[in-house]
């Protein structure tokens, strides 16, 4: 499974997306272990908190026809992390007085803050518990956010070739296909009863 | 309940406010940072534990499933479609402009030894695919690029990309080198080339530039041939139904290997070998003559009525028939491989050496 981690996380749940279990395990073992340091660190209880990443990471398996994610994957599961946080406090499953607190900062109501720098605070916290990670799963991550160049060092490539007779090609192709479905039934019909 | 309990009700059923929200997210983020956490946790057994919990199924075998309704499903589309034929034979339409036959476009199957396979029809132009470490990546141009990256498993995986008739498609192999496929075609390779060479096998026409390696000759066989070459630009003509195979060469230099002999070619030179009795003619040509397809045209330069027949029917994916009194005689023009097949045959009928019938999928040709 070398390969997978060379994946950008845009690619990763693309491929999750389509059911691949390899590309959801490689999610999974990028961001499990700093989503545990930060449920553990807020929830305190260690099943509690093993059951916030389990459900966040069953969450997005079982939805992953239909998953939508706006914006990165790993703000996506920081914000389920937070979400399941709370549903925890809400059921008085946390082993703290936040609700006491939660009560304080409500009636004080100071909140002036911008709701993209919350977010951004939210990640730096959680992205801070990479550095405690045993050094081969920090490694994990750190790789993940090297290898973004695929797609670019692809498109370099490409321009340095002859590309205006195959682009005329390809724009009258781009207009003929919708009429040509039918010959790939022909196609995968012939290659069943062969 | 107290105020800041309703609000974090609200926030979980998704009602809060923009405001709300803020509020409560806020709070967290300053919490947290206020939390300390004691370092006595066991990763390796609870990544373990955590995911074995995790209901992670392998899907194949809902894909075999799948597999079976849909070929259920196009078993009876091809009733139809027969069904759709055989009346349509009833009633044979002369007017070749009341049907029209729409030539070729990209298509193809990706499939893999050990039994997987792609369908890269589904793959949208930019989108990425992966197959273990095996990186499929379309561009916007529908090119297949093919990226391989380092492996720990030392396992041989064979790819074969084929293309039916009225298909084609281009692929960049792992080591930068282009092949483009003309219809019912196909190219086999390995997914990681060995050290010593860069060996591949094909069925039909391919045109490759082949990238520059000094240390690792690219060959390509064929089922009669085998062509080795170091980096070069050159056309592979190998169809079972042709006659002759023809390989044409654009660039650098190739050896070729033929029933037990060695050629050399240069460029803008081509090699004709008549399969039936063995024997090769190099002559001079304009090599780009022999890449026509590629670039969106049937160019025929004397060629016989037949052998354009054949890349007819590759092309439209139609059936040819010959009429009895058919004389098979030679002719040069050349059109866009983009028109509809009823264009291209009005043109080779200004010849006036041929005619011909259209009759739903087959042409019948007459003198």
């Amino acid at each position: 499974m070398t390969f997978y981690n060379k994946l950008h996380d845009n690619e990763l749940i693309c491929l999750v997306k389509k059911g691949d279990d390899k590309a959801f395990a490689e999610v999974y073992k990028r961001y499990w272990g700093i989503l545990y340091r930060h449920a553990r660190r807020m929830v305190k209880l260690e099943e509690e908190s093993q059951d916030v990443i389990q459900d966040v990471f069953e969450s997005i398996w079982r939805n992953r026809k239909v998953l939508e994610i706006k914006g990165s994957l790993s703000s996506y599961l920081y914000s389920s992390v937070r979400y399941k946080v709370f549903d925890l406090l809400d059921k008085g499953k946390v082993r703290n007085n936040y609700l006491e607190k939660l009560g304080d900062f409500v009636n004080k109501g100071v909140y002036t803050i911008d709701h993209l720098l919350i977010e951004k605070e939210l990640s730096e916290q959680i992205e801070k518990e990479v550095g405690f990670l045993p050094k081969k799963m920090r490694k994990v991550f750190e790789l993940s956010r090297k290898e973004h160049l695929n797609h670019k060092e692809i498109a370099e490539k490409l321009s340095l070739s002859d590309q205006t007779v195959k682009k005329q090609i390809q724009k009258a192709l781009k207009i003929l296909k919708p009429k040509f479905g039918i010959f790939i039934w022909y196609y995968i019909i012939v290659k069943l009863f062969l | 309940m107290d105020k800041h309990q309703a609000l974090l009700k609200k926030y979980l059923k998704g009602e809060c406010t923009d405001e709300e929200r803020k509020l409560l997210e806020s709070w967290y983020n300053q919490q947290v940072q206020q939390e300390s956490l004691s370092d006595d946790i066991d990763y390796k057994s609870l990544e373990r534990h955590i995911w074995n919990k995790l209901d992670v199924q392998e899907n194949r075998k809902i894909k075999i499933r799948y597999i079976q309704w849909a070929a259920a499903a196009l078993i009876l589309v091809f009733s139809a479609i027969s069904f759709y034929v055989l009346l349509d034979k009833n009633e044979v339409d002369s007017s070749r402009l009341a049907q029209a036959i729409v030539p070729g476009s990209n298509m193809a199957k990706l499939s893999f030894s050990d039994g997987r396979e792609i369908d890269l029809d589904n793959i949208a132009d930019g989108e990425t695919v992966a197959l273990d470490h095996i990186k499929i990546y379309k561009n916007r141009d529908g090119e297949i690029v093919y990226k391989v990256m380092e492996s720990d498993d030392t396992e041989e995986l064979f790819s074969l990309l084929e293309t039916p008739k009225g298909g084609q498609y281009q692929i960049e192999l792992a080591d930068g080198t282009r092949a483009w496929l003309n219809a019912a075609s196909s190219i086999r390779f390995p997914s990681v080339f060995e050290k010593q060479e860069r060996f591949v096998e094909i069925t039909g026409e391919v045109y490759f530039e082949v990238a520059k390696d000094s240390k690792r000759p690219f060959r390509v066989k064929t089922q009669e041939q085998l062509v080795e070459v170091l980096g070069t630009h050159f056309n592979v003509n190998a169809y079972h139904d042709e006659p002759n195979s023809v390989i044409t060469l654009l660039e650098g230099a190739v050896k070729v290997q033929s029933f037990g002999k060695d050629y050399f070619l240069k460029p803008n030179q081509r090699m004709q070998t008549n399969l039936v009795n063995r024997s090769s003619v190099i002559s001079e040509v304009s090599a780009e003559d022999a890449i026509d397809w590629k670039n969106g045209i049937f160019q025929f330069s004397d060629e016989k009525v037949s052998s354009i027949m054949r890349k007819i029917s590759r092309w439209y994916n139609v059936e040819v028939v010959f009429a009895e009194n058919f004389v098979d005689k030679r002719m040069a023009g050349s059109i866009s491989r983009y028109e509809d097949v009823s264009k291209v045959l009005d043109m080779l009928e200004l010849t006036n050496v041929v005619h011909f019938q259209l009759q739903g999928r087959r042409i019948v040709v007459m003198p």
